[in-house]
């Protein structure tokens, strides 16, 4: 008893351990596992992110069936931040899709913009909107993909009548 | 003369997991017990043969506890690498014994700092906690979160460390051996932390037996088992593992026994981070899995069992998880008749119980 | 070298299970680890798991395949830890088992039987 007596009067005179933290600062550590940024101009669509994510926070919405373009959206507030998507991205070399060291803050009275976050968040206003904008996604997601598959088929039904006939 | 049903209940000020007790009383003496145990049941079983395909199951199960995450996703990782046929090399090896002996310390520090806390002696409670950050330094720098590391994947690990990161640890590790050295002196010598841990619920090595427990319950009585002697999942006597056994089965001797493998833990990764192979950190991956497999780690709380069966699909068949918690409650019920209730805390505590792995 | 460990797997039926453990279970040699039910799609496989103490290379599993309506009796008399896992094989699956309390691990409220294949949500 006596060595823990001399070892708190120790700590009565040196410098606290905690960090006073909305009045400082607290910078991430290095290595930090933060947002996702996506770069469209590199992406081939391959949809290898979306197959593997585990919460299912990025979805592709087609937009043009001709070219096969489609659009990406992605979930911050249902994301993990593990970093699988990143690992599966054949482009993620050159910078298509990559992980950042910045935090997402919480869901309070703004929404997050930026351009690298996809096309769902940039569209939305209202932080009390974000959950079922998000389910309507899903169904597009689930709608857009069929319409696409019965297309490609149509396609190439066509193409085997003209090379017979 | 009457009895009095006393609940220590899934609300109680000195119980940080929701369990709930109901103890009949006669006089302060403790004569009957029924436990709840199924608070939190959130159904992974079931979600991973109907929802998520083989490659995303080590981010489910990771979810399962929170202090011995890497022991879940390590053991579902072990077992699809089996049914898969992939071999891994040794830095992968080294590196993956690297985090779970890292996790092992940390869960038991946060285990005696919270027996400290129940017992009364708050102050030493508080230094507990506060020795523990150089660990938590450490698993951020390398992992990238103090709690959830995501780390093992299967056919490797997810990142790769550098001569910088081999530094940083080094320094931390040093410091964090003197410090345990001086708290395991205070929990040795106090007297009033004596008269409270020492002699209360005590298991005899034949009770050991006889109910199968597992851990490090089990090793406070001198009963010898540990999973990483008894499977071979990682090359752990080739970085200098020993077993550590104490003899009287009391609350103290479950302390002393924490702290010992603490400080074997620090030995351990002090030889990894000298004697690091060469290599690649990820191995390609192809195929689905096929089989049935049987798998056995070693948790900071006792043995964890997986058994896994595949037919050639995306979705597995079937994933059954047996936790150490699980195969401890049946000696609990039984320790508690003929206890005062008083120390009924300080044995529930000293079995560092883990609800949401029991209850899954 | 890793030592990778043989299961050794014997065929038993409802009847004959308790005496066989009887025979075959001693306190300080066999380590008895959980009960496992697997769902084959119509029928129900029941696995008794035991491990031994301070050997790696063998895993012994008694295996039986039952029906969901029949009665499944309890080892308790021979290893008197086994209450809990055979309570939630109980719950789980739905079935019958001998000295059983129900609604443990699920709520009386909720969908009985989860782990059965063709319960969907």
């Amino acid at each position: 008893m006596l060595k823990m007596f001399i070892e708190s009067f120790k700590n009565l005179c040196s410098s606290p351990e905690t960090i006073k933290y909305p009045f400082a600062e607290s910078p991430e550590p290095k290595g930090y596992r933060g947002v996702i940024e996506y770069n469209e101009d590199l992406c081939i669509f391959c949809d290898k992110c979306e197959n593997i994510c585990p919460p299912g926070a990025i979805k592709f919405v087609v937009s043009d069936f001709e070219t096969g373009k489609k659009e990406y959206n992605y979930n911050p507030y249902l994301c993990i931040y593990c970093g699988a998507c990143v690992t599966e991205c054949p482009k993620a070399d050159e910078g298509c899709l990559v992980q950042a060291q910045t935090r997402t803050p919480p869901l309070g009275r703004v929404v997050p913009k930026g351009e690298k976050l996809g096309y769902f968040i940039n569209r939305i206003d209202n932080p009390k909107e974000v959950e079922s904008k998000w389910r309507e996604i899903e169904k597009l997601n689930i709608k857009t993909k069929e319409e696409y598959k019965e297309y490609k088929k149509q396609q190439r039904l066509a193409k085997k009548k003209a090379a017979t006939s | 003369m009457g009895k009095i049903i006393v609940p220590f209940g899934s609300q109680h000020i000195a119980l940080p997991e929701p369990v709930s007790f109901l103890f009949e009383t006669e006089n302060e003496i403790i004569t009957n017990v029924e436990a709840h145990v199924g608070y939190v049941h959130r159904g992974i079983e079931k979600a991973a043969i109907t929802k998520f395909e083989f490659n995303q199951l080590p981010y489910l199960t990771a979810r399962v506890c929170g202090l011995c995450s890497i022991t879940h996703a390590g053991a579902v990782v072990h077992g699809l690498e089996k049914l898969l046929n992939i071999e891994v090399n040794k830095r992968i090896d080294y590196l993956r014994m690297f985090v779970v002996e890292l996790d092992r310390i940390h869960s038991h520090l946060l285990a005696n700092g919270h027996v400290a806390e129940v017992v009364g002696y708050e102050n030493l409670f508080m230094q507990t906690f506060k020795i523990r950050e150089d660990v938590m330094d450490v698993l951020e720098r390398i992992t990238g979160n103090r709690v959830q590391y995501d780390y093992q994947v299967i056919g490797g690990v997810a990142r790769d460390i550098d001569s910088e990161i081999v530094e940083f640890s080094k320094k931390k590790l040093k410091t964090l051996k003197d410090n345990v050295l001086k708290i395991m002196d205070f929990n040795d010598s106090d007297y009033t932390f004596g008269l409270k841990t020492k002699g209360v619920g005590v298991i005899s090595k034949e009770m050991a037996t006889k109910f199968n427990t597992a851990g490090p319950i089990a090793r406070a009585s001198g009963f010898a088992t540990d999973a990483r002697a008894e499977y071979d999942y990682l090359p752990f006597e080739e970085v200098g593992y020993k077993m550590q056994l104490r003899t009287s089965g009391d609350v103290w001797a479950r302390n002393m026994v924490r702290f010992d493998e603490v400080l074997n833990s620090i030995e351990m990764c002090e030889n990894i981070l000298d004697n690091l192979p060469a290599g690649e950190s990820k191995v390609k991956v192809k195929g689905r899995p096929e089989g049935e497999v049987v798998v056995r780690v070693e948790a900071p709380r006792g043995e964890c069992f997986y058994y896994l069966k595949g037919s050639k699909q995306k979705v597995l068949d079937r994933v059954r998880i047996r936790v150490p918690t699980y195969a401890n409650i049946p000696i609990l019920k039984e320790l508690f008749v003929g206890a005062k209730y008083s120390d009924a805390q300080a044995i529930v505590l000293s079995f560092d119980p883990c609800m949401s792995c029991t209850a899954k | 070298m890793m030592v990778e460990p043989i299961m050794n797997i014997e065929e038993v039926t409802l009847e004959n299970v308790v005496e066989k453990t009887k025979q075959f279970y001693k306190e300080d040699e066999w380590n008895f680890i959980t009960v496992n039910g697997t769902d084959l799609k119509g029928e129900l496989q029941i696995d008794w798991l035991f491990s031994k103490y301070n050997d790696k290379n063998i895993i012994q599993i008694f295996r039986a395949v039952v029906s969901f309506e029949d009665k499944i009796p309890s080892i308790v008399p021979v290893i008197p830890s086994a209450w809990l896992a055979e309570w939630e094989l109980g719950d789980m699956f739905g079935v019958d088992v001998e000295n059983a309390a129900k609604n443990v691990f699920i709520a009386k409220d909720s969908i009985q039987a989860p782990l059965r294949a063709d319960t969907k949500f």
